[in-house]
């Protein structure tokens, strides 16, 4: 067990830890993740790899203990209410500013919804059913998280390079 | 110009985009810039997927959530383990969490009691009590070392002598050495509890059954009163302490058992 836990610990705890924002319920919720995990082990068939059985464990149950603090009940208005206090940060200078630690700027909604998309790679579809949203509602979320996120890096992101004529715009076709 | 708004930049990314938005692509440096800035936001999000970072915890804290989750069985090496390695609050279950899903709550406990030892008053409760319930001539008479070296002066003059939360915390992990030492050391030696030399096996059996039952009563006591107040350290360590001496008296009914005979009830 110590072995499972030492070989996929620093992934599965990453998923945690860009779920929840505070580092020390994050570690609660990671606790938690691992108890199930071994209390599934035998149910565990191998019919996926380890990881990727171990991951979902950790996404579902994270989300799990999120809702149960009800930290995402009324994601969307929260959005909202939050807005304006991102944009007081959005004075402020970023430049050293990771996208990790950007995240925690985001409102709980939009960066749950981020995490799980653009990071985690689960469909608008699959967010939806997790947090009990629309897909519209998931999308929605996903691109204000985005924009917010180009705000509060863009410092950092103008500093690394200008736009040139191959970084530009070459969206599929309608 | 009219700009686009930056939401639907950030779409653009997994969107098509219409005739008139591609055409203002062409024509608006500022929308492009914001466009391809959203693009490595997001590249470089989805990389940070594989990305590891350090575990929120250490494998100790986890397998001893384990061990009061029951997924892992108890730990029978915990006799053998040097004292100062020992956590007395590793090896309880916490009461704070009945529910075994609730891991959340066992940290918090954690917090809590961090510092968990046993005060002067409980380690007398966990260890005379249990000379008292074996009907022991020292039952408060002859105190250990240990017992005395944390319990000088009563609990209320012990008090005054701390002046910053820090003396009371570091005096309170002090005792929690002494006490981990102790009930080593009473697993192993303590002759007052030990089984009455007359009767044999089958009477020490019957003393040790008895102090187990009369610890269970202390237990539930205990318990029921963190029902009420689960957060309170005095409870915590009450019940803590009790269940230490629970599970040194089940060892010791090991050893006066046969060989044959497990102790899966008393």
């Amino acid at each position: 067990m110590r072995a499972l836990w030492a070989e996929h610990a620093p992934r599965v705890d990453a998923v945690v830890r860009r779920l929840v924002h505070d580092l020390d319920e994050a570690a609660d919720i990671a606790q938690e993740v691992w108890i199930q995990i071994f209390r599934a082990l035998p149910t565990f068939r191998g019919d996926a790899q380890f990881s990727t059985w171990a991951h979902r464990i950790a996404v579902n149950r994270t989300l799990n203990a999120l809702r149960r603090a009800r930290r995402l009940l009324g994601a969307h208005e929260e959005l909202t209410e939050e807005t304006a206090m991102v944009e007081d940060d959005v004075e402020q200078p970023f430049v050293r500013e990771s996208i990790t630690q950007a995240l925690d700027k985001l409102p709980r909604g939009a960066r749950t919804v981020f995490v799980l998309h653009d990071v985690e790679g689960f469909t608008h579809e699959e967010i939806a059913g997790q947090l009990g949203i629309t897909t519209g509602g998931s999308k929605s979320q996903l691109f204000k998280a985005r924009a917010k996120l180009r705000r509060l890096l863009a410092p950092l992101m103008d500093h690394l390079s200008s736009p040139t004529m191959e970084d530009g715009y070459a969206a599929p076709l309608a | 110009m009219q700009h686009l708004s930056p939401e639907r930049i950030a779409a653009l990314v997994d969107e098509p985009a219409t005739h008139d938005e591609r055409t203002h692509f062409e024509q608006c440096a500022r929308c492009r810039a914001d466009f391809v800035a959203v693009r490595r936001i997001v590249a470089a999000a989805a990389s940070e997927r594989d990305r590891p970072t350090a575990p929120l915890l250490s494998w100790q804290q986890l397998s001893t959530a384990l061990h009061v989750d029951g997924v892992l069985a108890p730990q029978r090496s915990a006799l053998v383990t040097p004292p100062s390695e020992i956590r007395p609050i590793a090896s309880a279950p916490s009461l704070a969490t009945p529910s075994s899903t609730s891991g959340h709550g066992f940290r918090g406990w954690q917090r809590v009691t961090g510092l968990a030892a046993a005060a002067a008053m409980l380690i007398t409760v966990g260890v005379a009590g249990g000379r008292m319930t074996m009907g022991s001539a020292t039952a408060l008479g002859d105190p250990s070392p240990a017992i005395a070296a944390v319990q000088p002066a009563g609990p209320v003059s012990l008090a005054a002598q701390f002046r910053t939360p820090d003396e009371a915390r570091a005096s309170l992990h002090s005792a929690e050495e002494v006490y981990s030492g102790a009930l080593l050391w009473l697993a192993a030696h303590d002759s007052a509890i030990a089984p009455r030399q007359i009767g044999g096996a089958q009477a020490a059996a019957s003393d040790y059954r008895h102090r187990l039952e009369v610890l269970d009563a202390a237990m539930a006591t205990a318990r029921r009163a963190l029902y009420e107040a689960p957060d309170d350290p005095v409870m915590n360590r009450y019940y803590l302490a009790t269940l230490g001496a629970r599970e040194v008296t089940l060892r010791r009914l090991t050893t006066v058992l046969p060989a044959s005979q497990q102790v899966l009830e008393y």
